[in-house]
């Protein structure tokens, strides 16, 4: 029987609240070293042009303008990215999408600083820009890199497609039209960059993976690794899009060029032209099941947009074909993906990656078969939910634990479902006049999300951790904490394993200089990862804590653990005795380093993963027929975290996946006109806000304990979003009769589908059924 | 840079626009100005926001609700006069941003924007307001349904700018409504808008129908074709949908990043058909009312009979 837990699961306040609330916390746009110097960036205004030449004599002349920087004063490697370094730190002869960097320019002023960006002369002759990824993978077309335009391309079969849909009574086919998508954090990359106490080239900014900026930003500038030092703790929002580099070689250089500290922060301009975006996808399903509602084909295209530069593309494609089949059985699978150059900004890593596009795939279409079964869509979707032992859509055995069958039960017996009828009739709060014109529905759906980096890419997580003579513990870990609340989440499992009351840890991360390589902050993993390098830590520090006492105080041989109060205590074989006496002066530091355990098999870059976590989203929708006026009215979420460390992190990570998964299903698009970016400001990309949020968010957790996880826990960080779009897209069709297969679904295409669907309207579905 | 000049008199501000009036550019709550900044030529940003002449909102001398240029939209949806005669006009202030734009962006600051999007136009227009200018040579009046010549466009001279908002009260019982279509529910600038002002008469009639739309041409847009349909008519669904048609027929909208010509064209008919659904189901409920009251008073007096 395992012990009741004191700290995790509860209503935890978070450890930065008062800090964040106010105001003292620093983030890096907050930050302003002495004698400092502020940069501006020249971008390319074009999506595709040579660089014919680059003339900063102007620029040099403008008061207070101490450098201008082009691709000629990168010392080491001029490119960067994640995965393949194809991206030039500055652009020397060539630019392949509007933002991409040409010269920096460092100043006294931020004034001065802009002022000489502008006066920077950028020769360009202008080329044609490649905008169709359809057409950029012909032979035919211009290449954006050597290798051509298909930057990876993956495809997989199980059984035979061709037999399943013979053997299918239904079959269903669509083609959905994903747009790109902007993380929209509320603060927009930034940062500053000074040589610190030991003479280390220092970058404090926002990255999500400290280690390696430090690798990204010594490639650059020629310089050994342990003379480069990479912080980012505290950031103001990621959600992938700080993944990449942003700022930090551009902060990098300058001062390595003036010897001064050197401060960066994008405007939001910059930021929406220049970071990665979700990839617009186009994704192509046909689908077939029984007569009783056995899934038996899934066949998908998937093309996705890389735009410019390679980033995670690979990677974030490789997770679409994973994650083809949804939380599913399925006997027979065909899946061709593709992620192709062009100049159309530039995509990598957003919560979801990959997923979120094959999940609006998936579950439109499972829902589109049930309706032709008229089966219940929870039903027909636990019917087909992947169970421990079954095989995955590529093939490979489902080892851990698997939720997706518990979160559709879940949701089978949650409020929003059970009073389906009553909800969908409920138009009490609608003006009676307008009620016959007023459609409400409700839907469902069911995902699956790989956790960790999967096989194939490094995935350690290595932490610190100090004990202090008054009862005090540090734990280093180079993790970020973006407002997810994940030091929180570290310093609760902390005083869950070790009696040491919260207050009583500090959290340092974020920093090369301080912190172990804990590896990245993303991919659903900090919580797993971390969780388990501490617990490994705290099982050593206890035994270190025993193997002192064997020889300070004579006990016999035996781990010792810690015991709170005012006066900190250890307990061990040889009785209790007190911690600062045992300790001295001295604190007890041990480390700690946690392997992600991965898939037996390796199908790519990143795949398959061994560990998911599972959620079903019910989300209710109100639709207004006369405006097209689309109200989500409720969203109930069963997310399979395992254990949940911190319920209030859980349920804020849960509300802020609703309100972006809503952003992806009714408002957002980066839209583009032949490679010139149409929203660059919010006042374009249009963002929902609180009142398009609804107040009615009911999460709902579903622990299937992961026995490799801290206290059986995993992440939820991408299932709580993704689900919900398609959540949507079928509560559409149940209050419309109408498939929307193209987002965002705004009023205006509302109301073009429903006059087409007017008698006289010219609406038609392709949808297979035998004998019919 | 432009150059900075706070005034706290309207006499200086004046003094200042006939001396450099195509230079300046006023500024009231900054809410439009410091989104996009005006033309390169207005080299001198001129704050009017501390000129208490400017401010307040009360009754004139003729006896008209006046609206100061620098009434913040808060001030004027919370307004007792507004409620009371200009409820249209509350309506419209209410619709506007979120509660910071709202205290901050001002009535003067709405009208000399000028975007054909502007919320309170269509309002103003049906309640039959003016404006008055002010200008170092003296003062003029001119209604709000002539002030544009086109988008971001006024007859304003540049020595002159807005002092007030004049609306002639409204008495007796009125019906109004402001509807916005916008690309979500709030910090939003109308896709398409619709006002509707009228008197209400027994047997569920509106007279004195006013009704105008805005976003859907370069400047407000009154509609009289849809006013003549609902003058003194009984109001009915029927009717209703035929006024409805008669918005979507005067519309001229023009495609935009925010939304569609097409959906601006349908979207005027379906609000203003939202707005007068509402009030006819206002008027039925409000008849039945009076009804029950009736018989109820009806069957008190036979009973004492
Ligand atoms: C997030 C957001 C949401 C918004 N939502 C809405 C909305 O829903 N509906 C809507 O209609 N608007 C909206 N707006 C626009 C804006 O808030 C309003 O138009 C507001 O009334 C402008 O007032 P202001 O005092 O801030 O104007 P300012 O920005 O100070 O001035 C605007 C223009 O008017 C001129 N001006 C100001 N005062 C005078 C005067 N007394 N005489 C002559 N010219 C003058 C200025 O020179 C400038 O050209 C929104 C703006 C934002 C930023």
């Amino acid at each position: 029987m395992a012990r009741a837990l004191k700290v995790l699961g509860k209503r935890t306040r978070r450890l930065d609240a008062e800090a964040k609330v106010t105001g003292a916390l620093v983030y890096p746009s907050d930050k302003a070293p002495d004698d400092m110097l502020w940069l501006a960036v020249v971008r390319s205004p074009h999506p595709h042009a040579r660089v014919l030449g680059v003339d900063c004599a102007a620029a040099e002349a403008v008061p207070g303008v101490v450098r201008v920087a082009t691709a000629r004063d990168v010392p080491g490697e001029n490119a960067f990215g994640i995965a393949i370094q194809d991206q030039p730190v500055l652009c020397g002869e060539r630019v392949r999408y509007q933002g991409d960097a040409v010269a920096v320019v460092a100043a006294e002023s931020l004034r001065a600083a802009r002022a000489g960006a502008a006066a920077v002369r950028v020769d360009y002759e202008p080329l044609e820009p490649v905008v169709e990824p359809e057409a950029a993978m012909r032979p035919d077309s211009p290449a954006l890199h050597p290798g051509g335009n298909i930057l990876h391309q993956g495809h997989f079969t199980k059984g035979d497609v061709a037999e399943g849909f013979r053997q299918s009574h239904v079959v269903v086919e669509r083609e959905y039209d994903l747009p790109m998508m902007e993380h929209a954090y509320l603060e927009t990359e930034a940062g500053v960059s000074f040589y610190d106490e030991l003479g280390r080239l220092t970058v404090d900014s926002c990255g999500q993976y400290v280690y390696r900026d430090q690798t990204q930003i010594a490639r650059a500038l020629g310089l050994p690794l342990e003379r480069v030092r990479a912080i980012g703790a505290h950031v103001g929002g990621a959600f992938g899009g700080k993944d990449e580099i942003t700022v930090q070689i551009h902060l990098a250089l300058m001062t390595h060029l003036t010897g001064r500290p050197c401060k960066l922060v994008l405007t939001r301009e910059e930021s929406i032209l220049f970071s990665t975006k979700r990839h617009a996808t186009r994704v192509r399903y046909k689908t077939g099941c029984s007569r009783d509602g056995r899934l038996l084909a899934v066949e998908a295209r998937f093309v996705a947009d890389t735009g410019a530069y390679a980033s995670l593309g690979g990677p974030v494609l490789n997770l679409m074909l994973e994650h083809v089949a949804g939380p599913y059985r399925v006997p027979h699978v065909k899946v061709d993906g593709f992620a192709v150059y062009t100049n159309n900004g530039f995509a990598g890593a957003f919560r979801g990656f990959g997923c979120t596009q094959a999940c609006v795939g998936i579950e439109s279409q499972m829902d589109l078969m049930a309706r032709a079964i008229r089966m219940d869509p929870l039903a027909f979707r636990l019917k087909n939910a992947l169970q421990t032992g079954d095989r995955a859509a590529l093939d490979y055995e489902m080892k851990t634990a698997v939720g997706a069958a518990a979160t559709i039960r879940s949701a089978q017996k949650g409020k929003l479902w059970r009073g389906r009828a009553a909800w969908r009739k409920d138009l009490r709060k609608v003006p009676a006049a307008l009620r016959p014109h007023v459609k409400r529905g409700l839907g469902v759906a069911s995902q699956m999300q790989g956790m960790g980096l999967g096989i194939g890419l490094p995935d350690y997580c290595e932490v610190a951790l100090e004990l202090g003579p008054a009862g005090d513990c540090t734990l280093r870990a180079s993790t970020s904490e973006f407002g997810q609340g994940a030091y929180t989440a570290y310093a609760a499992m902390l005083a869950e394993r070790l009696d040491v009351p919260m207050e009583r840890v500090r959290i340092v991360g974020g920093d090369t200089g301080l912190a172990p390589d804990s590896g990245t902050t993303t991919a659903s993993r900090t919580t797993y990862a971390v969780g388990n390098a501490l617990l490994m830590a705290c099982e050593r520090l206890e035994a270190e804590l025993g193997r002192l006492a064997a020889e300070r105080l004579g006990w016999p041989a035996g781990p010792a653990r810690l015991r709170a109060g005012r006066e900190p205590r250890v307990q061990g074989a040889g009785g209790q005795a007190a911690l600062a006496g045992l300790l001295g002066q001295t604190p007890l530091e041990v480390r700690a380093t946690y392997h992600i355990p991965v898939a037996e098999v390796e199908l790519g870059d990143g795949l398959p993963h061994l560990l998911y976590s599972y959620g079903t989203h019910v989300a209710g929708v109100e639709v207004d027929t006369l405006t097209g006026e689309i109200t989500v009215q409720a969203v109930e979420a069963h997310l399979d975290g395992g254990q949940v460390i911190l319920r209030t992190g859980f349920e804020g990570q849960s509300e802020g996946g609703v309100a972006q998964g809503i952003g992806y299903a009714l408002f957002e698009a980066v839209e583009f006109e032949r490679g010139r970016c149409l929203t660059t400001n919010f006042n374009t990309y249009v963002l929902p806000t609180s009142l398009d949020v609804p107040t009615a968010i009911r999460t709902v957790p579903v622990v299937v304990r992961e026995p490799t996880g801290p206290w059986g826990a995993k992440g939820i960080s991408e299932t709580c979003m993704v689900g919900v779009t398609p959540a949507i897209l079928n509560a559409l069709e149940d209050a419309l009769g109408v498939r929307f297969t193209r987002l965002p679904v705004r009023a205006e295409a509302v109301l073009r589908a429903l006059a087409e669907q007017a008698p006289g309207g010219r609406a038609g579905a392709r949808t297979r059924r035998k004998g019919s | 840079m432009p150059s900075f000049l706070s005034l706290t008199s309207l006499e200086d501000v004046a003094e200042m626009l006939w001396a450099e009036g195509p230079t300046c550019a006023l500024v009231a709550g900054g809410t439009d100005l410091l989104v996009r900044a005006p033309r390169p030529e207005r080299t001198l940003w001129l704050d009017i926001s501390r000129c208490a002449e400017l401010a307040g909102i009360g009754l004139d001398a003729q006896g008209r609700l006046r609206v100061g240029a620098l009434a913040c939209h808060q001030e004027v949806v919370e307004h007792p006069l507004v409620r009371r005669h200009a409820r249209l006009l509350g309506l419209a202030c209410a619709s506007v941003g979120s509660l910071q734009i709202r205290n901050r962006g001002t009535l003067g600051g709405n009208l000399g924007n000028a975007s054909p999007a502007a919320d309170t136009l269509p309002a103003l227009v049906c309640l039959g307001a003016s404006v008055r200018l002010v200008a170092r040579q003296g003062a003029r009046e001119v209604p709000v349904s002539e002030l544009y010549t086109g988008p971001g466009q006024t007859v304003l001279r540049p020595d002159e700018l807005i002092e007030s908002v004049r609306v002639p009260l409204r008495r007796g019982r009125a019906a109004a409504c402001f509807k916005k279509a916008g690309q979500r529910k709030g910090m939003c600038c109308s896709k398409a808008s619709v006002a509707l002002d009228a008197r209400v008469r027994p047997g569920l009639r509106l007279v004195d129908v006013r009704v105008a739309m805005g976003a859907v041409a370069p400047t407000v847009l009154g509609v009289p074709a849809a006013e003549a349909l609902l003058e003194g008519q009984r109001l009915s669904p029927r009717l209703i949908a035929q006024a409805a048609e008669a918005c979507v027929a005067a519309a001229r909208p023009i495609d935009d990043l925010r939304s569609s010509a097409g959906y601006r064209r349908a979207v005027v008919g379906a609000l203003l058909s939202e707005g007068l659904l509402e009030i006819l189901e206002r008027l039925r409920r409000a008849e039945r009312r009076a009804e029950g009251l009736r018989r109820a008073r009806r069957a008190r007096g036979r009973g004492r009979r």
